[in-house]
């Protein structure tokens, strides 16, 4: 069984101005286009977590999913990885991978939805 | 004036248990605040591991807003990576910096494993654009694939005091227009030692490559298991394979590199005087004989291990 802490409230730099991103060099621009999302899974622990006083609302929500083991559910702290037209290696385009919605995993890279059994 | 931002990261009472969400919760323009950011990481470890990796990123910092890690307590090492088993070890390991947030930041007394699985303790740690120094200091890496701290072109970073066990490569500078300046620090096993980096009082031996590789100009009061300390600095001693002979432990999983004795003793060599940039050594002790690698030789020291013994009044 396993919890997952959810990013609840939207990044600072989500309201930053085309003025104010035009601005960014390319290494900030890079860790903007990264930063977190609302329903990103930012850390997964075992069922029973004793969770810090600042691990909640308005950051963090926390899901319970009892249907899934600890080992299962540490993948979905995986960084979204992409090869992108030019480069060898794998660039991290996304802090995570996967977000939580409504009851449902979602897979930023395929799309792919998986509905699971949660309690919040 | 600057204000404080406090935040504590422990198994239990903190606020929060993970370093990766105070991180991540807390990313802002320091600058803009007006704030510092110290991260105090304190508990017992020993039944809750941190085993999030930590991304340090969209954090603006300058010399006096600026994040600081460091630990306190039961969560702080002995100077070794199993003495203490409360201990806080980041076990997922990346610490993952790709812009500006870690110039400034520093990064003390911290465990990391990397399981003989993942590939970089740091990475892009530093400053860019010749930006001022991130630090690590009292640190201990062990059993990391890849390259253990790097950075790439034009980032700064000071590594002082550290220990790596069994790392691929320890400390490597992806481009020569990168600064990493490593002191007294100690690297035992794995591939190669130290890579295109200003090393000065450092130990490295037992890599199947090689110790020291390309060091930068500068680089010098250095000891090597092969010859290349000799290729490398101009004050050097090198064939120093005796391992056992010079740490107190070299046993697979119990690895201990408190020297022995005094590194002149021990290789004939003893390091140049760097307290103009820190005057401690790994457990904190005060530096005098300026002994290479982590540890200074204390004559006489008694280490107690925990459990600490129980002293009955008779």
């Amino acid at each position: 069984m396993a919890e997952f802490l959810i990013r609840a409230k939207k990044h600072y730099m989500d309201d930053y101005t085309e003025e104010q991103i035009s601005n960014l060099s390319d290494d900030q621009k890079s860790a903007f286009d990264q930063r977190i999302q609302i329903g990103d899974v930012v850390v997964v622990k075992p069922d029973g977590w004793q969770w810090g006083k600042e691990e909640c609302l308005p950051t963090f929500d926390i899901i319970k999913v009892p249907a899934m083991s600890y080992e299962e559910a540490k993948k979905y702290e995986q960084r979204k990885e992409e090869i992108l037209v030019g480069m060898l290696k794998p660039t991290i385009t996304a802090l995570r991978r996967y977000k939580i919605i409504d009851g449902q995993i979602i897979d930023k890279i395929d799309d792919s939805k998986l509905l699971i059994s949660s309690i919040k | 004036m600057a204000t404080q931002l406090k935040k504590v990261v422990a198994p239990s009472g903190g606020d929060y248990t993970s370093l990766e969400a105070c991180m991540n919760a807390n990313e802002q323009n320091l600058v803009t605040a007006d704030k510092y950011f110290d991260v105090e990481i304190s508990g017992d470890w020993t039944s809750a591991p941190d085993t999030t990796v930590v991304t340090l990123h969209n954090y603006t910092c300058d010399a006096t807003r600026k994040i600081t890690v460091y630990i306190t307590g039961d969560a702080k090492h002995d100077g070794t990576f199993y003495g203490n088993a409360k201990a806080y070890v980041l076990q997922a390991a990346t610490i993952l910096s790709n812009n500006t947030a870690s110039e400034f930041s520093t990064f003390q007394d911290m465990l990391f494993d990397g399981n003989s699985s993942e590939g970089e303790a740091f990475l892009n740690l530093g400053g860019t654009d010749g930006g001022d120094d991130a630090t690590i200091k009292r640190c201990i890496f062990i059993d990391f694939t890849a390259n253990t701290l790097s950075s790439a072109a034009t980032q700064n970073l000071l590594v002082e005091n550290c220990m790596f066990i069994d790392c691929e490569r320890s400390v490597y500078a992806e481009s020569e227009s990168t600064t990493i300046k490593v002191y007294n620090c100690t690297s035992l096993g794995g591939d190669y030692g130290f890579l295109r980096v200003l090393c000065q009082n450092c130990y490295s031996g037992e890599h199947s490559t090689e110790d020291f590789f390309t060091l930068a100009i500068g680089s010098d009061y250095c000891v090597s298991a092969d010859t290349s300390a000799n290729d490398e600095c101009t004050n050097n001693t090198t064939g120093k394979t005796s391992y056992s002979d010079y740490f107190e432990n070299v046993g697979a999983g119990a690895e201990d590199l408190h020297i022995k004795n005094t590194s002149n003793n021990l290789w004939g060599l003893s390091g140049t005087d760097l307290s103009g940039i820190f005057t401690d050594d790994i457990d904190g002790d005060t530096r005098s004989a300026w002994d290479i690698g982590a540890d200074e030789y204390v004559s006489g020291k008694v280490v107690i291990k925990s459990p600490f013994p129980t002293f009955f009044n008779t």
